[in-house]
């Protein structure tokens, strides 16, 4: 039953992360959530601090703030030093970070948080930290359910406006679509299920749920919508073989899910080198 | 107080070798390749420390290094093989390489072995721990960087800047991008005790972000006025960083230094916003 606890809520993080993601990387926007998960940490250790206990509402709300504004000063910095995002992003987030890790130092005592949950996350702890009114029902449960409904709904609403602004921005703002208002929407949902996971998997790992799966699918489908649903697939079923194989053979729950993810990888890249497949251009 | 200068010494000689880095890899956008390596080091530590089972810098920039090096060829190789973006790919890397050195981190951890403890120094820097044979090596790597950067400096430009015209006049510009990445590797495993891998990409970027933005606002658009500036800017950042964290013994070196260097870029950046509007 504590396993199955585990799988649910970690899968439906990777379900989500696999489905935004698919966006993500279309718009090159690999390394923002690199940034993002990085830059939410702040957000996190002030939320603790202002609700001294686990309020999933405040970190929720205080955690999107902080990714929103990742995004801004990545956009004000890039205008400053004109062609260089990738710079920009590079100071953007480390600095959001070393004030978080200078935060969680300072303040470990009062917050219910380190350096090692934030980082590392753990998710063996899931069963443990029940609700109180529902013993049998992990805390990360109707977090974790909420964050995937809010994606599911959102990419099922605004699916066209998020087809045009990833495929081709200069369409979608002739045809009256703010690039930056769903641009800034993305992000705010990136961060939420940034911070949604943080403690399941750790700030550093979020990343690769994001990306890789979308990237796997990536490299065996042509159309979005095929995309979306590979990428689903790959996560979720990378979480659970992830999962297992840290059972048998120990070490992080977290990273052998992260190892499980690279190697689907690889090899579907294999398979695509093999079956010499150029999925991307052939209809 | 004597562990004090120790610290700074070890400090100002990183600054150093970083700034010129830095430069390279933003002048080049390859910023984030920083990033990917600092990340990509992890797992060549946590092997280092399991094959020997001692916590010896030389031992474990060794491993570090090979696989920072790894981490780069993986990503090159990716970039050459398949249509991804570049961002996605080094995402990838950078992901894989930090949960597979994560992993045996943990390992590590859940085998008892005594002297385990120091090793989460690598991921925010302890620098209080730097002791005269860690300067000593950090005085090698940097000598060697800024040796290297002195002869190769033309090469650098040439390819950086237009990489058809020096194939064309001979140039070897694999060569180049060889020397860059030794280069990259060396400062990054030369930092790893006293930033750590986590915050190494601010003290390659910031600084020189910052010196590129001045070298435009004031008019001198070259290459040795950005090293100047870079360096100059790094050192008394890292001098600043270092002071702090010592007011605050509980925390960590990197983060501060970062901090300081942080918000001396965002602050030159709004006061050269406001003149140019003017």
């Amino acid at each position: 039953m504590q396993d199955l606890w585990i799988i649910i809520c970690v899968g439906l993080m990777g379900i989500s992360c696999s489905i935004l993601g698919c966006f993500l990387i279309l718009r090159k926007m690999g390394m923002l959530t690199d940034a993002i998960a990085h830059s939410i940490l702040p957000g996190i250790v002030i939320a603790y601090l202002i609700s001294e206990s686990k309020n999933n509402f405040i970190i929720l709300l205080v955690a999107t703030i902080f990714g929103v504004l990742t995004a801004f000063l990545t956009t004000w910095i890039n205008r400053r030093l004109p062609n260089r995002g990738d710079t920009a992003t590079g100071i953007t987030f480390t600095f959001l970070f070393a004030v978080g890790i200078i935060l969680v130092t300072l303040f470990a005592e009062q917050a219910d948080i380190d350096q090692e949950c934030v980082l590392f996350g753990e998710m063996l702890y899931i069963p443990f930290d029940t609700l109180d009114f529902f013993p049998e029902i992990p805390r990360a449960f109707p977090l974790g359910l909420c964050v995937f409904l809010c994606v599911l709904i959102f990419i099922k609403k605004a699916y066209r406006p998020l087809w045009m602004i990833t495929f081709d921005e200069n369409y979608a703002l002739s045809v009256g679509i703010s690039v930056s208002l769903w641009h800034y929407l993305l992000v705010s949902l990136v961060s939420m299920v940034t911070v949604a996971s943080f403690e399941l998997v750790g700030s550093v790992l979020v990343v690769a749920l994001f990306v890789i799966p979308p990237a796997t699918a990536y490299l065996v489908s042509n159309n979005l919508k095929k995309m979306i649903k590979l990428s689903t697939v790959f996560g979720l079923i990378s979480v659970i073989l992830g999962y297992y194989i840290s059972v048998i053979f120990g070490g992080s729950s977290a990273a052998s899910i992260v190892i499980t993810e690279t190697l689907i990888f690889l090899c579907v890249l294999i398979f695509s080198k093999l079956t010499k497949n150029n999925f991307n251009y052939v209809k | 107080m004597i562990n004090f200068w120790y610290v700074l010494a070890g400090g100002v000689l990183l600054a150093i070798a970083t700034a010129i880095v830095g430069v390279w890899l933003v002048l080049r956008k390859e910023a984030l390749t920083g990033d990917v390596v600092a990340h990509g080091v992890l797992p060549g530590v946590g092997m280092a420390f399991m094959l020997y089972g001692v916590k010896d810098m030389m031992i474990l920039s060794v491993g570090a290094a090979i696989s920072g090096f790894l981490s780069l060829y993986a990503m090159h190789t990716l970039e050459r093989h398949t249509k991804l973006k570049k961002d996605t790919i080094m995402a990838i890397i950078l992901s894989f390489f930090f949960a597979l050195g994560l992993w045996i981190l943990v390992k590590i951890q859940a085998s008892g072995n005594s002297g385990v403890s120091g090793l989460e120094s690598f991921l925010f820097g302890k620098a209080a721990s730097i002791l005269p044979k860690d300067i000593l090596f950090s005085l090698i790597s940097v000598l060697l960087v800024v040796f290297i950067n002195l002869f190769s400096k033309r090469w650098l430009f040439y390819t950086t800047f237009d990489t058809l015209y020096s194939k064309s006049v001979g140039i070897r510009t694999d060569l180049a991008n060889h020397l860059l990445t030794f280069m990259c590797i060396l400062t990054i495993v030369a930092g790893l005790q006293s930033v750590g891998v986590v915050l190494m990409s601010a003290m390659l970027l910031t600084p020189a972000g910052i010196a590129l933005f001045l070298s435009k606002k004031i008019k001198r658009q070259n290459l040795n006025t950005l090293f100047i500036l870079s360096i100059f800017l790094n050192i008394s950042v890292v001098i600043g960083g270092t002071s702090l964290s010592y007011l605050y013994p509980k925390t960590p070196t990197g983060p501060w230094i970062v901090v300081v260097c942080s918000l001396l870029a965002l602050g030159l950046f709004t006061i050269k916003n406001k003149k140019s509007n003017s």
